[in-house]
């Protein structure tokens, strides 16, 4: 496989991580999450920390990140989104409040990269995690085992949501959130349990990206309009749309820009952001609920019904 | 009544931060002594972050001998040095000056990056504000009786010691990549023109990237495809040569590019963005990539026998567990050179701006870390000779040369081609 198409599809799965994680919390309490940024830098700056000090693979360290990532969303819930919600805030507000979390989570991290550079002098304000990665069939074995990680969060997020009697309880709160508190289910650990699966998601997707990107503490900041990009992409309804989103956002960045530079020259290579988020506008010009609203069933059966047609 | 207290209270507060505030940023009087506040506003974080972690340690160690000096002396006044982080980031660096011109600041040390300086200018010259920066090498700012003074050579000066590193290194065909900002723009501008002069054929395709990229896969497979065509053409893959000019992205640069069997065999040539780069030390698989294509860069050659050289390198090395950049020496130069001016004139920036070139000439003869600083008529360093970089192992840099920049010719110590 190609270096670039390697990295494309690591890149892509982290992406469509963060994405799945946004339009999660979007559609459970209406919040805008910016501090998806921080939240994903974070699982970068936590799997640093572990190969750096203690050794190993990048890997084994993302159980870490998951419970890192879910505890910064329970702080966030707890200490913001929860009072916001509970006194009917405005979406703005809520979106604006997790912009405020995100400068705080930014600047602990900043100060955690200080303690990191002056007490153990390592260099975490650039880092280039692929290196401690290890090699499966010529290939990175993040080519193989993100996608794949990436999967199985999705399969049992989807398990979790249509088979646990939480995760039906959960839908239907999405769905009615009136009605649901009507019929006992309780929506503030709805809401909690969204946070919670919202941070490790942001984390784990942070941690992805920092394999085919370079592990910044800005790295969230930086890539930010992508991962929305991805969710919006999705539609913002549907969780299993804001993934794929991620997913094609972050292809289309990497395979996109170079084909497009072989193709018109590396001038175009300035404009590397600019090409997803034109896809994604295009999208959305052409089908306005992005990509979870393209009626795929129909399309297939028109085909289908079509070509049944044309052999009668 | 909790109500009235509780705006006593908040009153009460706030006229304590007042009180406070209006002694904050300096030219307050304590016991006779007046503090005089500069602000470094250096590139704590962003690409530039280790030059400016290496310059903010070293201003604070100059901010402290001078204070030591002025003690001695039995001045009535005291340094105060503040440091703020412009994230290598103009808009940022700017609304920092703003923010601490506001507080009565009207000298500043940094910042490092040429675009940030530029984003400044404007705002510096309308206000007279006084800032010297201790790395912006572009040409673009060699501007005359402007207010932003730089203790370094600008590009035109690096250019053609790029260039005669190049033929040094028996390139016959380059392949140009740099950051697109000022800083990048002007040196490859500058290192192009050296090469064309010495007679090496340039690549028609140069990949210009945006400062802030972060992933370079699709730089490396193009870089790949234009090294596959220049041997298709008939040129040898160790005559092919690739200048690369970034800073700390020059990492995952190479680990991209490592991916690809035969840019190892062709000559990787940097700048003083990626010399001592401790990014690339960090990164084992990086730095035998660049041990491999044996990655050499220039940068401005401070005097190693002068007086505080050693004390800087030392300080650096003992804080951070590092080799220092070069223009950190410059950095320790401008605190010292700044405080001598206001001993001098007191806190006004037109007035230090008036004295500045003519103090540094005379204090950097015997004292200066980075050797003697002559200003020439834009306020930038006259000339300066430039050292060759390159990694010695997976563990350290070395220098086995220098370029001279009177005679253009490059003097190897150790002989590396």
């Amino acid at each position: 496989m190609a270096p670039w198409m390697s990295s494309g599809l690591i890149y892509a799965s982290g992406l469509a991580m963060t994405a799945g994680s946004i339009t999660l919390l979007y559609i459970v309490t209406r919040t805008f999450n910016f501090a998806v940024a921080s939240m994903a830098t974070i699982g970068f700056i936590v799997v640093y920390t572990g190969v750096s000090l203690y050794g190993g693979l990048p890997y084994q360290y993302y159980p870490f990140v998951l419970i890192i990532g879910a505890i910064t969303g329970v702080i966030c819930y707890y200490g913001l989104n929860r009072p916001l919600l509970y006194r009917k805030a405005a979406e703005t507000t809520l979106m604006m409040s997790t912009l405020g979390y995100d400068l705080i989570l930014l600047s602990l991290i900043q100060m955690y990269s200080d303690y990191l550079t002056y007490t153990f002098k390592l260099f975490p304000r650039r880092v280039t995690m692929s290196v401690f990665d290890f090699e499966l069939y010529g290939e990175s074995a993040a080519t193989f085992i993100l996608p794949i990680t990436a999967i199985a969060c999705l399969t049992i997020l989807h398990f979790f949501l249509t088979k646990t009697k939480f995760g039906i309880a959960m839908r239907a709160t999405i769905e009615n959130p009136t009605l649901a508190g009507a019929s006992g289910i309780n929506s503030d650990r709805v809401y909690l349990v969204s946070w919670i699966i919202s941070g490790s998601m942001a984390a784990l997707g942070g941690s992805f990206m920092a394999m085919a990107m370079t592990g910044t503490p800005v790295m969230g900041m930086v890539t930010i309009p992508l991962m929305f990009a991805g969710a919006i992409l999705g539609g913002l309804g549907n969780i299993y749309g804001g993934i794929l989103g991620g997913m094609v956002i972050g292809l289309t960045e990497y395979a996109g820009v170079y084909f497009l530079a072989k193709q018109f020259g590396p001038w175009i290579l300035g404009y590397r952001m600019g090409i997803p988020l034109f896809i994604m506008a295009a999208t959305l010009l052409v089908f306005p609920r992005g990509l979870s609203g393209i009626p795929l069933g129909k399309i297939i059966k028109n085909l289908f019904g079509q070509k049944r047609g044309a052999s009668a | 009544m909790k109500s009235k207290l509780f705006v006593l209270l908040l009153i009460g507060i706030m006229a304590l931060a007042f009180v406070a505030g209006c002694g904050g940023t300096g030219d307050g009087d304590a016991d006779g002594v007046t503090t005089h506040t500069i602000v470094g506003i250096l590139p704590l974080t962003g690409v530039l972050s280790t030059f400016g972690e290496n310059s903010a340690e070293v201003a604070k160690l100059a901010a402290d001998d001078v204070n030591a000096w002025l003690e001695a002396e039995g001045k009535d006044w005291t340094l105060r040095l503040e440091i703020d982080d412009d994230a290598t980031e103009g808009p940022v660096g700017l609304t920092k000056m703003q923010s601490w011109f506001g507080e009565g600041v009207q000298i500043f040390v940094g910042p490092q990056a040429s675009g940030v300086a530029q984003e400044m200018l404007a705002f510096a010259n309308a206000n007279q504000i006084l800032y010297i920066s201790p790395s912006s090498t572009s040409p673009a700012l060699a501007i005359a009786d402007d207010w932003l003074f730089r203790f370094c050579t600008d590009d035109n000066i690096q250019g053609p010691a790029i260039g005669a590193l190049i033929k040094e290194a028996g390139i016959e065909h380059v392949i140009f990549g740099w950051q697109g900002d000022t800083w990048g723009d002007g040196l490859q501008g500058a290192a192009e023109a050296s090469a064309l002069e010495l007679g090496v054929e340039v690549n028609s395709n140069k990949l210009r990237f945006d400062p802030m990229k972060d992933a370079f896969t699709s730089e490396a497979a193009l870089l790949d495809g234009y090294v596959t065509e220049a041997v298709a053409s008939g040129v040898a893959l160790d005559k092919i040569g690739f200048n690369i000019i970034t800073f700390e992205q020059v990492v995952p640069f190479m680990v991209e590019a490592s991916k690809y069997p035969q840019l190892s065999q062709i000559k990787w040539i940097g700048s003083d963005g990626t010399a001592f780069s401790e990014a690339l030390l960090q990164t084992p698989e990086a730095a035998q990539f660049a041990l491999d294509v044996k990655f050499a860069n220039t940068m401005n050659k401070p005097e190693d026998g002068s007086a505080n050289y050693a004390r800087v390198k030392d300080h650096v090395q003992e804080l951070l567990g590092r080799e220092t950049d070069a223009y950190s020496y410059n950095t320790y130069d401008m605190v010292w050179a700044l405080a001598l001016c206001i001993d001098q004139v007191g806190y006004d920036s037109a007035a230090v701006k008036e004295i500045l070139p003519e103090v540094v000439k005379e204090w950097s003869k015997d004292n200066a870390a980075s050797g003697y600083i002559e200003l020439n008529e834009s306020g930038d360093r006259a000339f300066a000779n430039y050292n060759i970089v390159m990694l010695e192992s997976l563990d350290g840099w070395f220098v086995p040369g220098f370029f001279d920049g009177l005679t253009g010719e490059i003097t190897w110590e150790t002989p590396v081609y």
